[in-house]
């Protein structure tokens, strides 16, 4: 590869501004999703804890739904990149 | 000749005490002054709950009953909630700022809306972290022990347990305006181990939860001693 198709390369992606505004809210999402499931795995542990019938199963579908609301997030930004 | 006719609350206050008294008799565990009353469901937003029926725990024994749960007063989660409020109008509020300040910037609408997405479900992480801490940081009260759940952090967790009989002491301490006002305190069960002192932070009617405390501990010592 030509030097000067890397420098052009480099040139059109820094002039995108939607995709470089696109690879920062991806590289947040990631970083987010590893928060996402730590949170999923702690509702579980603190509900094994303290278990309130009705409510804590609740909480961890949420927190599920939360999780996974993040990967779709994530995978909607790649695909409309 | 009128007949000398019984004071009528003398008359009404010795007749509520037989009956207690002939309660006590024929049902021990279920009379008025007893911790076993009737059981209540307790909710998600539920602050102090007596003898809860839809509430466990881990460790938790077959002949363990829970007396009372409680948790920190909801006046507690007002700055997170206050916080929440302000993340969640920022946006409409700083758009047209960011929109008048960075004319250059423009970003195609489908990115717009991403990295909406992606702020609201960050906002809603943080409302819920904080809704989670304030909802497992709970005490417990049963038959047998106090358990004390407090959550730090999202990775910090402390739970102390005590045996009932290794409790000598219930108090509470109210400080500031607010805590007298809106009646919440820090309750506070001195151990036998001085270094495991049981605290409820935060705990509504600091007040009656004592009494409440108090009048198990000593059903439960009566108990004991019978």
């Amino acid at each position: 590869m030509n030097p000067r198709d890397i420098i052009d390369g480099g040139i059109l992606f820094f002039s995108n501004q939607d995709l470089i505004v696109r690879v920062i809210v991806l590289i947040f999402l990631t970083m987010y999703t590893l928060f996402a499931f730590i949170l999923v795995s702690q509702v579980k542990t603190l509900t094994n804890t303290y278990h309130q019938a009705g409510f804590s199963s609740m909480l961890q579908i949420v927190s599920l739904v939360h999780a996974f609301a993040v990967v779709g997030l994530i995978i909607i930004t790649i695909i409309t990149m | 000749m009128q007949q000398k006719q019984p004071l009528h609350g003398e008359f009404v206050l010795k007749s509520e005490d037989e009956k207690a008294e002939k309660q006590e008799i024929k049902h021990p565990h279920q009379s008025a002054s007893s911790p076993r009353k009737q059981h209540n469901t307790a909710h998600f937003f539920s602050q102090i709950v007596e003898h809860p029926d839809n509430i466990r725990f881990a460790t938790q024994e077959k002949d363990e009953h829970v007396y009372l749960v409680l948790r920190g007063h909801m006046i507690a989660n007002l700055p997170w909630i206050g916080l929440s409020l302000i993340f969640i109008l920022t946006p409409l509020v700083g758009y047209p700022i960011l929109a008048s300040l960075f004319p250059f910037f423009s970003l195609h609408i489908s990115t717009q809306i991403i990295i909406l997405l992606s702020y609201y479900i960050m906002v809603f992480g943080y409302i819920f972290v904080n809704f989670t801490l304030w909802y497992f940081h709970t005490a417990i009260v049963t038959n047998k022990k106090v358990i004390d759940i407090d959550i730090h952090g999202i990775l910090s967790k402390d739970i102390v347990e005590a045996q009932l009989s290794s409790i000598l002491d219930v108090g509470y301490t109210q400080v500031g305006v607010f805590q007298s006002l809106l009646n919440y305190g820090d309750i506070t069960l001195q151990t036998e181990t001085r270094l495991q002192n049981l605290e409820m932070l935060k705990a509504p009617n600091p007040s009656k939860v004592v009494r409440m405390i108090s009048t198990i501990l000593e059903k439960e010592k009566n108990d004991e001693s019978a």
